[in-house]
């Protein structure tokens, strides 16, 4: 009797050891203990150095009788710009702000860098490290005028006198002596002067820096390598406004526009295309925590209840509603830093995005710090309906809002050797060469004629005097979001409101027209 | 060798095998079973932090360990069809903008958004059991529940998950009676019917039905325990001036109402004040869920 019994337990055991070990190995697992332990490292970019934060907003420069304008993007304006950073660091400090060493009344202004946001100086900073903390907004390269110029070229190409019959050995030597003298004056003559010229920022005057002609010469030589293809510029005036406006017409700051015929390519873009879990993990630290929601025009949104982040074929949203509430304590420095931190943390900092401004704002009892970044091409900014946006306090990131379009690789293809599609005989591909043709650029004075007329036609209150606030050619990326285009066009602003007009037509577009 | 001691052997040596295999299954379980979530030291202090806020606990609170994950849903379209093709039968005429249809029978109007919500409007309202009906005030909550129940059963409008919540009396003249939709005896709050009753008629009904579309197992996690809930409303909300009591706090599921495709809910402990106010705690965060927080709109421009 016990035999039996022994043997249906051990049949019992090896029946139950079967079955607990296949839901061992198969079973499902039991649920996490807890709910915030879930961390993961992220891989994401190193925040970029001062030098590639704070660049100019553009370089214009005065060469061979031209002005010219230099943005980001364009080969020129990153040489000039690594050669100033450069020199900015290597500057002896007892030479700056001296103030002493002013140029010459007849000095032209060759090149001038401006700086928005404003260039920090000084304390921890590459440029001038044993200085205070101090800011610049425009850097003057000055050099000596034509006139001396071609005196100078003119000494250096006037032969030594020689004589027709031989002299004596002493009356040689006399003459040599002479003739050195003679090319000494000339080197002199010859001898170009150079000046940098700081201006901080609400100052009227500014300090001066004399340059050695070795260390402008790197400027000039590089002013030397503007493409042919390159047109010329020219700075708007009060007068100029007066003689083809009969508005009263004010000028907010210089602006240059096309001097000659220009034309710009519509561009073949494609929007950016995010690590998206990347990203993720980089706005939620336990994304386990995360749910989503799908919205019926494509768009996912995440959310942990506290926070959003809204994706879009488009681009990304985020906000943190909890964080709005704070203040921002922090030096304009530090909410660089920040500003750097933040678009290399959450998405990446692309080539030729640049930081477009970055200001303090308060809102009741609350304040932060906004930075905005713009996207250019070939020295060209490229506009989107929602700008890539950083809004941030003392608590971290609350609101952030990134679109950006690039210029697809058949675009950047086809500018260097003819379109793929020339030759194809498919009618959409023919569309598409046409559509991605060059076409003239509308005079500036046609362009704030319409715009003045919008603004007229959409301002509630016909004003006398209006202020011209910006003008230039630009982007706007427009179509369909499969084939996403950037449309060229006149951004000017007129009191506040940008206008944008198809730099052909003079169309204007409206807000839902761009992405 | 002798058969007996064989199988003693055997079974010494399985008894041992399936305890090391039990331990290795059930272990955290196990722990799980014998412990709780809330101590009763835990529970004396959540409920003095309550009384010196000036809300009162009149409720009982769980104390186990609870798991839960989050529940995958869309609006409940077919749910909604179903329910407007009687007015299409009917004759209704339909009309639409952007984003509301309008379907309009006699005396009713449904309106249904562009998120799933429906609203039908009585004109001039259904009248209650003149029988049962004098003046609403004087019946109590049941008979108005059970009022509800029955003009729901008369116009098809009572769902297989649809129980009964709450009611809330909105002024002198004006009840609402709120109805929840259930999963496997788990409330959604998200999913609710509102059945709005003004002197003696029904004059509107709000429906927000969703449809389950998967829970999603492989994201179980252990829930928040009802006393951190608690501690976290008492610190959002503040001190209250006057005695408020805290009558129910049940675990469900619970989000805003959004016009998407479908989206992901996460559970929730609602907790009731007075019985007529509600509040949703995170389960997973501890967050209180509130105003929407997708992003829409960036601070104004208000620069110093």
């Amino acid at each position: 009797m016990i035999e039996h019994f022994k043997s249906a337990l051990l049949l019992l055991l090896v029946l139950l050891s079967l079955v607990l070990t296949y839901q061992l190995w198969y079973g499902e697992k039991p649920a996490e203990l807890t709910a915030d332990d879930v961390y993961e490292r992220v891989v994401v970019e190193t925040p970029r150095p001062m030098e590639n934060l704070v660049t100019p907003a553009r370089i214009t420069a005065f060469f061979e009788d031209e002005s010219f304008l230099f943005r980001k993007g364009e080969p020129v304006y990153e040489n000039l710009w690594v050669v100033l950073s450069q020199l900015l660091q290597d500057l002896q400090h007892d030479e700056i702000f001296a103030g002493m060493a002013t140029p010459e009344e007849d000095a032209t202004s060759c090149i001038v860098f401006y700086f928005n946001p404003v260039l920090p100086v000084g304390e921890e900073m590459p440029w001038f490290p044993g200085l205070n903390a101090t800011e610049i907004e425009k850097i003057k390269l000055y050099c000596s005028t034509e006139e001396a110029d071609e005196d100078a070229e003119a000494a250096d190409n006037e032969e030594p006198v020689q004589n027709e019959e031989p002299a004596e050995a002493e009356e040689i030597e006399e003459e040599i002596e002479g003739q050195e003298e003679e090319e000494q004056v000339g080197e002199e003559e010859r001898t170009k002067e150079y000046w940098l010229l700081l201006k901080k920022p609400g100052e009227d005057t500014s300090s001066s820096i004399p340059l050695t002609e070795e260390e402008a010469e790197q400027f000039i030589e590089l002013l030397s390598e503007i493409p042919e293809e390159k047109g010329a510029y020219q700075p708007l005036t009060e007068e100029m406004l007066e003689e083809y406006f009969e508005r009263d017409l004010r000028l907010q700051d210089s602006i240059y526009v096309p001097a000659g015929d220009v034309s710009m390519p519509t561009l073949s873009m494609e929007p950016e295309d995010p690590d998206e879990e990347k990203l993720l993990k980089t706005f939620f630290v336990d994304y386990n925590l995360v749910r989503t929601i799908e919205e019926g025009d494509g768009g996912v949104i995440y959310t942990d209840g506290g926070k959003g982040l809204r994706v879009t074929d488009s681009g990304l949203e985020y906000s943190n509603p909890r964080k709005e509430e704070g203040h921002s304590s922090v030096s304009y420095r530090e909410a660089l830093r920040n500003s750097s931190r933040f678009i290399s943390y959450h998405g990446g900092w692309p080539e030729n995005l640049r930081l477009e401004d970055l200001v303090f704002s308060s809102r009741g009892r609350y304040s932060y710090y906004e930075s905005e970044w713009v996207f250019y091409h070939d020295g060209y900014p490229v506009y989107v309906e929602k700008p890539t946006r950083v809004h941030f306090n003392d608590l971290g990131l609350f609101n952030y809002s990134r679109s950006l379009f690039f210029v697809d690789d058949l675009q950047k293809n086809s500018n260097e050797d003819e379109l793929a599609v020339e030759n194809s005989d498919d009618p959409e591909d023919d569309l598409e060469e046409d559509d991605l043709e060059n076409g003239p650029v509308a005079d500036w004075v046609e362009a704030l004629q319409e715009a003045i007329k919008i603004y007229d036609a959409q301002s509630p209150v016909n004003k006398t005097s209006l202020r011209l606030e910006a003008m230039e050619p630009g982007y706007v990326v427009t179509g369909t979001i499969d084939s996403p285009v950037g449309k060229p066009v006149w951004r000017i602003n007129l009191e506040g409101e940008a206008i944008y007009l198809s730099v052909g037509e003079l169309q204007e577009f409206g807000e839902e027209e761009i992405y | 060798m002798n058969l007996g001691r064989a199988k003693t052997i055997l079974i010494i040596a399985f008894i041992g095998l399936n305890l090391f295999l039990g331990y290795q299954l059930f272990w955290p379980d196990f722990g799980r079973l014998t412990s709780v979530a809330v101590t009763t030291e835990e529970i004396s202090a959540v409920e003095n932090l309550l009384n010196d806020n000036n809300y009162y606990l009149e409720t009982s609170i769980e104390r186990g360990i609870k798991t839960s994950d989050f529940l995958k849903v869309s609006p409940d379209w077919e749910t909604l069809d179903n329910l407007l093709e009687g007015y299409i039968e009917r004759g209704a005429e339909v009309e639409s903008n952007e984003d509301l249809e309008y379907y309009r029978l006699d005396d009713k109007v449904a309106i249904i958004h562009s998120s799933g919500l429906l609203h039908i409007r009585y004109s001039p309202g259904i009248l209650l059991d003149e029988n049962l009906y004098q003046d609403n005030n004087d019946l109590d909550k049941s008979e108005l529940k059970d009022l509800a129940v029955e003009f729901l059963e008369e116009e098809n409008l009572m769902l297989q998950d649809l129980i009964y919540d709450y009611m809330e009396q909105e002024n002198d003249e004006q009840t609402v009676v709120f109805f929840k939709q259930e999963l496997d005896d788990k409330p959604i709050y998200t999913g609710h019917f509102k059945v709005i009753i003004e002197k003696d008629r029904i004059t509107a009904l709000e429906a927000y039905w969703l449809k389950p579309i998967k829970r999603i197992p492989e994201r179980e996690m252990e829930v928040i325990p009802a006393s951190e809930a608690l501690r976290n409303l008492v610190n959002k909300l503040g001190s209250s001036t006057d005695e408020r009591s805290i009558e129910e706090i049940e675990l469900g599921y619970y989000s805003e109402e959004y016009d998407a495709e479908n989206w992901e809910i996460p559970p929730v402990w609602r907790i009731a004040l007075d019985g007529s106010e509600y509040y949703y705690i995170n389960a997973f965060t501890g967050n209180l869920e509130q105003e929407p927080v997708i992003p829409e709109k960036l601070p104004d421009d208000d620069n110093s």
